[in-house]
């Protein structure tokens, strides 16, 4: 198959995914940014593409939107620098559904990051330890052991009264 | 982290944990995310291909650009379109427009009619009769480029050789006299929102009679030098990406 048809046929496939990865972790406008910066990632690395494409490019999305955040953050620090007194600002990511299970969303908020990191791609990208050791980068092994680990933070979280959750930053 | 009291807690049994990831799925921010659109998706593939070819280490060597790929992104149409309707309102449009580029003189019945040559080369196909219409990469009046480069406008799906016929809010009409690339048409429209147009005509500067080389891939016209008034440089350019 041609390299614009391999391409084409991959990028289809991943769009859509992807999509969802970048609008759980970024505004609208920088998963947009991300997304582009991605597929001309695949595009440029077609050759190095695996068989099982998707936890790669949820890696190489990381990557692109954890680029994209930096970026904001500095043009963000240069904004309030030529403002003066004003404090930098970076447009939030999105939400969580609220109304649906406020208990549990403020019970993830509250975990450090990269355990939520964890649940995030566990449950909303519905990956297997193996496959989120792929977009993290790191073992399988530890990947399983972190989960465990971040699930039940998670649930010490929920059993706590509301209010005193732990701040995250361990 | 010692002192976090979850790490003296049990693991979740496999039930526990099949409850609490679908308790967490409900809670999914791109729960609600609608399909992307077929247009978006043509148009984000056409992106990636076209900031591809002008990242080629080929065209580095004739001047590093360094504008930001991200300000292409919110595209207009961005689809090829062979429209035989389109045709028949460009037609009906064209009437009064300047002698350089009216397609012919009754507007309303010779839509398979050859565009007149004039001092112009002669096409390498028999136009269809058509119009495509092309987008405009938004954006395109804030794109630094590299030097055009050969081996890049050669990529381009459409490449042809026209006079502008008309231009209007939101429109640029151009009557191709050669087409090097892509199927030949009797017209060629470019339409995007005005302000986006707008920004194309900052780079471009499409004047009404004058002539251009324009060349186009994933149906949205390629900037960064590669469309521009018609020069003997340029016109090279296209004749090393295109020698048959």
């Amino acid at each position: 198959m041609a390299p614009d048809q391999r391409f084409d046929a991959l990028a289809r496939e991943l769009i859509e995914p992807l999509r969802r990865f970048l609008a759980r972790r970024a505004d609208p406008a920088t998963a947009e940014d991300a997304l582009a910066e991605t597929l001309l990632v695949l595009w440029r690395r077609l050759d190095d593409v695996p068989e099982q494409p998707l936890p790669w490019a949820y890696a190489v999305a990381r990557n692109c939107l954890a680029n994209a955040l930096r970026g904001e953050r500095r043009q963000a620090r240069l904004a309030a620098r030529a403002a003066s007194m004003e404090q930098p600002q970076v447009e939030e990511g999105p939400e969580v559904v609220l109304g649906v299970d406020d208990e549990l969303a403020t019970a993830l908020a509250a975990l450090p990051e990269q355990d939520a990191e964890l649940l995030r791609l566990w449950a909303w990208e519905q990956l297997e330890p193996r496959e989120i050791a792929e977009v993290l980068e790191i073992t399988a092994n530890a990947v399983s052991v972190r989960l465990h680990r971040a699930r039940a933070r998670l649930r010490a979280q929920l059993e706590r009264v509301p209010g005193e959750v732990e701040t995250p930053g361990l | 982290m010692s002192e976090d009291p979850s790490d003296q807690q049990p693991e979740l049994s496999a039930e526990e944990a099949a409850l609490l990831r679908e308790r967490l799925r409900r809670l999914d921010p791109a729960a609600g995310l609608e399909p992307t659109p077929e247009l978006t998706v043509a148009r984000l593939l056409a992106q990636a291909r076209e900031d591809q070819l002008a990242d080629l280490p080929e065209t580095r060597q004739t001047g590093v650009h360094d504008r930001s790929r991200l300000t292409w992104l919110v595209a207009a149409a961005a689809l090829v379109l062979i429209a035989g309707v389109g045709a028949v309102v460009l037609l009906d449009r064209d009437g009064g427009s300047t002698p350089a580029a009216a397609p012919t003189s009754d507007p309303s019945t010779d839509v398979q009619s050859p565009v007149p040559g004039g001092s112009e080369p002669e096409g390498t196909g028999t136009p269809t009769g058509r119009a495509t219409v092309l987008g405009v990469p938004a954006g395109v009046g804030s794109a630094r480029c590299a030097v055009p480069a050969a081996e890049v406008l050669s990529r381009q799906t459409l490449a042809f050789d026209a006079v502008v016929s008309e231009v209007q809010d939101g429109l640029v009409t151009l009557t191709p006299s050669m087409f090097f690339a892509g199927e030949p048409t009797t017209q060629v429209e470019v339409q995007a929102p005005p302000e986006v147009l707008q920004q194309l005509l900052l780079a471009v500067d499409f004047q009404e009679g004058e002539r251009y080389l324009v060349a186009a891939t994933g149906g949205e016209v390629a900037v960064c030098g590669y469309t521009g008034a018609w020069t003997p440089d340029l016109e090279q350019l296209y004749l090393e990406a295109f020698p048959g």
